[in-house]
């Protein structure tokens, strides 16, 4: 015949308990840096911009003709540059959102999975 | 198993210790919550996105009912460019607001890291009381 012990302690279920939520969170950490890396490696395509095929409405043609070649060409480097170093940002921000998730979590759930083998080890004795 | 087993059991299962452990659960992870959040937050700070408005985006054409269709008649390049900066200092005003979510961020971990400290402590004390984090 087996029997099974089944330990209720209180303070197994609480140890358990944060080594699951903190599991989680390292999970959506690891998620996070892997979605910025899919980001990093496919390039983005502004396609609402003002020079996106999406945008019919500027009329970038009479812009031309009002204020020169060299104005409209002016312009859209300057979007261009800025949006690329806003993306090279939100990067940077997104990279070390999934490391913050991962960097305080795991510590927490380290701590609680030895206290958790500790445990088990002094009942088992 | 013994009765006294059982009383030890029931010991810690009083919902005193219920109420102790589950303090410290939710304190503990409104801590963790506020620093990545406080993390994320600093970061909006280091490094905001930086304005971007096309200047194109500064003149939309009028509608003139004489002309029965659009008009295309933006007013000079130094209005023009008095618009963009007012859009983008706009833009500004509205990034200053990170501070305050990163201070907001740094109170959920001020306000439970004591409260977790000190019910942490409590759940210790009763422990040794009790005599029993080695029996059950």
């Amino acid at each position: 015949m087996i029997v099974m012990k089944i330990r209720w302690n209180l303070e197994h279920v609480y140890f358990y308990l944060v080594c699951f939520i903190a599991l989680i969170l390292i999970i959506i950490g690891a998620v996070n840096l892997t979605q910025t890396a899919i980001t990093f490696i496919t390039p983005g395509y502004d396609y609402y911009g003002p020079y996106g095929p999406g945008e019919l409405t500027r009329d970038l043609d009479k812009w031309e003709e009002r204020f020169g070649a060299e104005f409209v060409a002016e312009e859209k480097e300057r979007y261009e540059t800025l949006l690329e170093e806003n993306h090279r940002r939100r990067l940077m921000r997104d990279l070390v959102s999934g490391l913050a998730f991962i960097s305080v979590a795991a510590p927490v759930y380290i701590y609680h999975w030895r206290r958790v083998a500790r445990l088990e080890s002094e009942q088992e004795s | 198993m013994t009765t006294g087993m059982w009383t030890i059991i029931a010991k810690a299962w009083s919902v005193k210790n219920l109420y102790y452990y589950l303090v410290c659960l939710v304190t503990l992870f409104m801590v963790v919550g506020g620093a990545i959040s406080s993390v994320n937050n600093a970061m909006q700070m280091i490094l905001p996105d930086k304005p971007n408005v096309p200047i194109f985006y500064t003149y939309y054409p009028d509608y003139r009912p004489e002309f029965e269709s659009q008009v295309f008649d933006p007013p000079p390049l130094e209005e023009l460019e008095a618009r963009r900066a007012e859009q983008e200092n706009m833009d500004d005003y509205y990034r200053g607001y990170s501070t305050r979510r990163l201070l907001n961020s740094m109170a959920f971990m001020i306000i439970a890291a004591p409260v977790y400290i000190y019910h942490w402590r409590r759940i210790g004390m009763t422990a040794e009381q009790r005599g029993d984090s080695d029996e059950n």
